[in-house]
């Protein structure tokens, strides 16, 4: 097996002592892929990059999230992931009186946050943060759903995909590791421009070269890139 | 139409469709056909026709389904009615009920539901055209699909069986063999260590018999994996 290939599910990738990363397991000594995917092996350890695939949160994920129900001390929040996330009132910037205050005034639902999963416990319960100033609720704009598995190929090798679109189409576009794209843009023209690159991305995502045929469109479309 | 039973199911050591006794129909899959579902496979297996759809792993409805330390499946098998010649009356019956049971209780095993504690994963299998062998044609179709919606799993899941028809032993029935036939069984393995997760009986069969159509079956195995594992390779090429 080398790097790039393509497998699945019950193949055997590998054996002996690599460190096991995502989408692989191990029997006796054997080390197989769990997930149609490629394989990835760098130095000592082993994994299978995924091509589909729920978002599973780890903590440390920047999400974007929709309030589903407004609590007693809390929100419920839906960000695609298989349980819902839970984000307390404590974990606003916003100074909350229990006695003369009221929630809705903070979060309603079908609000839309940029937040922070701050814990996941092995029952999945999901806990988010705002506390970090960059973490917001978010006005206006529009919102696009990729593949949580392709949200690497979105922000590209140290950031250099997201870079270039935020130079070409609009400053305000924000990743959530969930697969949730949300963007405030110009004009209609630049949104359906963006939703066109985001389309093309998640369909070529297991292919090389992707960053340099997305700069060929912007050059052509805005005649920068 | 009903057709009357032909004197012979086997002439000259050739089954009425031309088949030899340990061969299977004619197989051909397809991953990932439905766009909007997480995961999706179609399947055709000699006339038969399935499509299975994969949604999740999400939230568990009813909420006293939901296991805290796994994820749950939820099977649902269902016959369109137009699969059969006189058509089925519509919705879940006691049979339905059954095959969803197996059909779940064959993938089980092969999937790492640890992974996801409090959720459910929703396999809906439909039906399209019934020929005999319409649970294995369903458990194939929701093997490939559950491995295209990217859920991590041991292995995937070859259902495949094996009869007794005019005395002999074998494999695959078609609808006439197994109205006709003595013994029809259905048997789900996971290739990689030939591990059974499905094993039914219909009929009477001899020990000798039923290893000789086990043995037959498990020969076949690897040839309808490689056919799965092609579909899901098929898909990444095709784009």
């Amino acid at each position: 097996m080398s790097n790039r290939d393509l497998v699945t599910p019950g193949t055997q990738i590998g054996k002996g002592n690599l460190r096991l990363r995502e989408g692989v397991f191990r029997e006796g000594n054997e080390i197989f892929s769990s997930v149609v995917g490629l394989v990835d092996r760098r130095g000592n350890s082993i994994r299978v990059i995924p091509l589909a695939g729920a978002y599973i949160p780890n903590p440390g994920d920047r999400v974007i999230a929709m309030v589903t129900e407004v609590q007693f001390m809390g929100w419920m929040t839906f960000l695609r992931s298989p349980t819902p996330g839970i984000l307390k009132v404590g974990e606003v910037p916003q100074r909350f009186d229990p006695i003369e205050g009221n929630l809705v005034e903070i979060l309603a639902t079908g609000d839309l946050i940029f937040t922070e999963v701050i814990s996941v416990n092995k029952y999945m319960q999901i806990k988010l943060s705002m506390r970090d100033p960059q973490l917001r609720k978010l006005m206006g704009g529009r919102i696009f759903t990729i593949d949580p598995v392709k949200v690497p190929r979105v922000i590209g090798r140290r950031g250099s995909m997201i870079s270039m679109l935020k130079r070409a189409i609009s400053e305000e576009i924000i990743v959530g590791q969930n697969g949730i794209i949300w963007a405030r843009c110009e004009n209609i023209e630049q949104e359906e421009l963006l939703k066109r690159i985001l389309e093309k991305i998640e369909a070529e995502s297991h292919t090389s070269g992707l960053t340099n045929r997305v700069k060929e469109i912007l050059k052509e479309e805005v005649g920068s890139g | 139409m009903e057709v009357d039973k032909p004197e012979r199911l086997i002439v000259d050591g050739k089954r009425l469709d031309g088949r030899k006794l340990d061969e299977p129909r004619s197989v051909k899959m397809v991953a990932g056909p439905l766009k909007r579902a997480d995961g999706s496979a179609f399947v055709e297996w000699g006339k038969n026709k399935a499509l299975a759809s994969i949604y999740g792993p999400g939230e568990t409805h009813p909420r006293h389904l939901q296991e805290s330390d796994r994820a749950i499946l939820q099977v649902r098998y269902n016959m369109a009615s137009f699969s059969v010649e006189d058509r089925k009356r519509p919705g879940p019956d006691r049979r339905s009920a059954e095959i969803s049971k197996v059909t779940k209780e064959a993938l089980e095993p092969a999937v790492f539901l640890a992974e996801y504690p409090r959720s459910s994963i929703e396999i809906n299998i439909e039906i399209l055209q019934a020929d005999a062998g319409t649970r294995c044609t369903g458990i194939n179709a929701a093997s490939l699909a559950l491995a295209d919606a990217g859920i991590p799993m041991r292995d995937l899941v070859v259902a495949l069986a094996f009869g007794k028809i005019d005395g002999e032993v074998c494999l695959d029935l078609n609808k006439d063999e197994d109205n006709y036939g003595e013994a029809d069984v259905p048997v789900a393995v996971m290739p990689r260590k030939k591990l059974i997760s499905l094993l039914q009986m219909d009929g009477d069969l001899s020990r000798d018999e039923f290893n000789k159509g086990l043995d037959m079956v498990m020969d076949s195995v690897d040839r309808i994996h490689q056919i799965q594992r092609d579909a899901l390779m098929e898909k990444y090429k095709r784009d």
